[in-house]
């Protein structure tokens, strides 16, 4: 071709032009299927459009599929170090793996041809915008044979392109190979998890908590039912969300014993705590829950002194009613004896006069021992100075109504400092929080718009006398 | 038409381009881009400004041009004192033989295939204008009547970027007629060895007539046959728009330099130029670099700029390469 072409340049421009017209009629095809041409091309654009979609996704996938095994790994020893549910990190394989899978499908598939398509295949193939051109006219009604040509020269030039090296998916089999042994060890994490199970240690701490606490005489036959379920459930498995919410409402009831509140709380606290750097839902109130049995250990002098005024003035109170204190000296002697008989300190409530009795001795014990105490025998706390009074004065000596006297002791102490007057505070807006009513703000004075108000009803003629005269003074 | 008509057509076309290219090269040395992008504006229907410094082949190429394609020639020297008569002619008094007197048109320079307006900024906004109707209708108007011209018509006007004292630049509406603004540059030193010897010998370089006027119209034809898609002329329609300020696809520095931008003219000279490009390379579809290579003689003249810019001397070849290396040229 090139040698008719050069021979053509020697010869006069009319004659080679006739030339070369009559060459190509001679040896280039006259008849065009523009039809099979178009859908031809249209088929390796698409061809070629999966290919670079497909080495596009395995390059992605070959660079973030060792971060994804990594992050699985990282999640697996997570979740058990956490203690969460062994499946939580297969599922997420498993999430990942058929989202990979439909991904990969999504770029396998083959997809009706675009211009980007035919512009990115053009491009990579250096093909000169020949076949981008091509593939937009083969969309297009053939208008005459320039079209068919071009059509059918980017189709020949687009077969005699090896696709397959141009859009090689990258070769990456040693990341593939590390993805996969992260995945598996990230899987042989999770499937190996212990369950996690109580700590010894805590059934014998519950267990005793729970015979100490059953033995209270104060407590409600309500609160006491609550107490052994929730120390039931305390000795077989670890403090569930809703057990622990329980557990602190249970506390609250047991407002007055700082002492078992306080040893309640650290219960929940190490029963939340097993697992190391498990997460602690109630942390928060496990110090304020605390604190009066803080206070209890280590009280400031000035609230001794608020403690030993208040039982001056409840001494003046008894000493001017002397009947009411000859009365309460019997109840206390009756209780006494009362509380020495067998059965009576287990049953707790006992008697409604073994109540009574108990009430009274303990209030006429408070009332003694603080007067001891003003007196200067001891500078220590209030519970501290009932023992001094007992070594000494031959104070009540039984335990139980030692226990009782301390803890209403304490609990004078508390109402003196303010203490209760704050859990009475949270429990009101609790109870606001949880009541269905609700309160709105009324609307601003200067928001009414007298024009918009409507004008009273008239008054009736037979009335109207007496509002006149209404209000008239009358002598 | 068939497909092997279409391929003989293309060969044809590819032969005869590089025929009268390598024609005109034998006289005009180191310019083979101006000479292919004259012969593209004279195959497009268009005219050519050629601006450079004087001797460095300007009418030389208009000549040589004129010789190659056997086409008539006429050159006008653009004077202050030019009137637009002495371009496009005048009806003088004539006396008929039996006595009494007519007006004769006598034609002017402007009738002939080739013209070259040399120095065409030295002449008035006045005369400058006379060349309006002759470039864009091919044809002037004399008194009540219209004269076509013969085709092909090509007018290539020159200008000194150097002296411009005492001159009268084109107006915007006459720059706009101009296909091509190409610049003349001087030549390198093997290309200054090769005019020296060309120049300096005893026996001129005679040149040879390849062509004629019809087979100029016939390429023409061709041209205008070759198919282009509509993403390709997106581009080519994108890049004009891109030179208004207020547009869209404006790169910073149109919208900071530029008072106007190029008009639909400059769409049609990129698209034209785009075919005889692909045409040249022997192939039947024009592809979004032949558009890129007809941008900066199609754009550069055509890129009117504020105040500012004449201050600043932003060279408009700098906005035009700017708007072709910010606009995608993969959009659909």
């Amino acid at each position: 071709m090139a040698r008719v072409s050069a021979a053509s340049q020697r010869l006069d421009p009319r004659i080679s032009g006739f030339a070369i017209s009559l060459r190509h009629i001679l040896f280039l095809p006259t008849v065009s299927n523009s039809q099979f041409s178009d859908r031809s091309l249209r088929d390796v654009v698409a061809d070629a459009g999966r290919r670079r979609r497909w080495r596009d996704a395995a390059r992605l996938g070959s660079r973030w599929a060792p971060l994804a095994g990594s992050f699985f790994v990282g999640a697996a020893l997570l979740a058990r170090a956490a203690g969460w549910p062994r499946l939580i990190v297969p599922a997420a394989i498993c999430v990942g793996v058929i989202a990979a899978v439909l991904l990969a499908g999504q770029a396998w598939r083959l997809m009706p041809p675009t211009d980007a398509m035919a512009a990115a295949a053009d491009r990579d193939a250096a093909l000169g915008g020949e076949l981008r051109s091509a593939h937009w006219f083969s969309s297009q009604p053939r208008s005459d044979g320039w079209v068919a040509y071009h059509v059918d020269q980017a189709l020949a030039a687009a077969r005699q392109i090896d696709w397959q090296s141009i859009y090689r998916p990258p070769r990456a089999g040693r990341r593939w190979v590390a993805t996969a042994v992260l995945m598996a060890l990230s899987l042989a994490v999770s499937v190996t998890q212990p369950v996690r199970t109580a700590p010894q240690g805590l059934q014998a701490a519950v267990a005793q908590l729970r015979a100490r606490a059953l033995a209270d005489p104060t407590l409600s036959a309500e609160a006491r039912e609550q107490l052994s379920a929730l120390f039931a459930s305390l000795e077989q498995a670890p403090l569930s969300e809703a057990q622990l919410a329980r557990a602190n409402s249970l506390v609250d009831t047991l407002a007055h014993d700082p002492s078992l509140q306080k040893q309640l709380q650290d219960l929940l606290q190490t029963a939340s705590q097993p697992p190391a750097d498990a997460k602690q839902p109630k942390a928060a109130q496990a110090p304020r829950r605390t604190e009066p049995a803080a206070r209890d250990r280590s009280d400031p002098p000035e609230s001794s002194e608020a403690a030993e005024k208040w039982a001056r003035e409840e001494v003046a109170a008894r000493e001017a009613g002397d009947g009411a204190q000859e009365k309460s000296e019997a109840a206390a002697e009756e209780s006494r004896h009362m509380v020495m008989m067998p059965g009576s300190a287990q049953s707790g409530t006992g008697s409604p006069q073994a109540m009574q009795a108990r009430e009274a001795a303990s209030s006429t014990s408070v009332s003694q021992l603080m007067v001891g105490d003003q007196l200067g025998e001891s500078d220590s706390p209030a519970g501290v100075s009932i023992a001094g009074r007992s070594r000494s004065g031959g104070a009540p000596s039984d335990p139980i109504e030692l226990g009782v006297l301390n803890r209403e002791v304490i609990a004078a102490h508390d109402d003196i400092k303010g203490a209760d007057v704050k859990n009475v505070e949270h429990r009101r807006r609790a109870e606001q929080a949880a009541s269905e009513l609700v309160s709105s703000r009324a609307a601003a004075l200067d928001t009414f718009d007298r024009a918009r108000a409507e004008p009273p009803p008239p008054v009736p003629a037979g009335r109207r006398l007496l509002l006149e005269g209404y209000f008239k003074r009358t002598e | 038409m068939t497909p092997s008509t279409v391929a003989g057509q293309i060969d044809l076309f590819r032969e005869r381009f590089t025929r009268i290219t390598q024609e005109v090269g034998r006289r005009v040395v180191g310019n083979e881009d101006l000479v292919a992008a004259t012969v593209t504006s004279l195959l497009a229907g268009g005219h050519v400004l050629l601006e450079g410094i004087p001797g460095v082949g300007k009418t030389s190429l208009v000549h040589t041009l004129a010789d190659v394609l056997h086409l008539t020639f006429s050159r006008i020297q653009f004077t202050p004192d030019l009137m637009p008569a002495d371009i496009v002619g005048t009806n003088i008094v004539q006396e008929h033989a039996h006595g009494g007197t007519f007006f004769e048109f006598q034609p002017g320079p402007i009738f002939a295939n080739v013209v070259l307006a040399d120095e065409i900024n030295r002449a008035t906004p006045k005369t400058q204008s006379a060349l309006l109707e002759a470039m864009q209708d091919v044809s002037v108007s004399v008194g009540k009547t219209t004269y076509r011209l013969e085709q092909p018509f090509l007018v290539l006007a020159t200008q000194n970027p150097l002296e411009m004292e005492g001159t009268y630049p084109l107006p915007e509406a006459q720059l706009d007629r101009f296909f091509f603004k190409l610049k003349v540059t001087y030549p390198t030193e093997a290309a200054m060895h090769q005019i020296l010897e060309r120049t300096t010998q005893t026996d001129p370089i005679e040149v040879k007539r390849v062509a004629d006027a019809t087979e100029l119209l016939e390429m023409r034809h061709v041209a205008r046959a070759v198919p282009i898609a509509q993403p390709v002329q997106s581009y080519a329609i994108r890049l004009t728009l891109a030179t208004h300020p207020h547009s869209p696809y404006a790169s910073p520095l149109i919208r900071r330099y530029v008072r106007y931008g190029a008009s639909p003219r400059a769409a049609q000279a990129l698209v034209l130029a785009g075919k005889i490009s692909a045409l040249r390379r022997g192939q039947a579809f024009v592809s979004v670099e032949d558009v890129r290579a007809a941008a900066l003689p199609a754009l550069r003249h055509r890129v009117l700029l504020n105040f500012e810019g004449e201050a600043e001397q932003v060279d408009p070849d700098a906005l035009v390469n700017e708007l072709l290396s910010s606009i995608p040229t993969d959009a659909p």
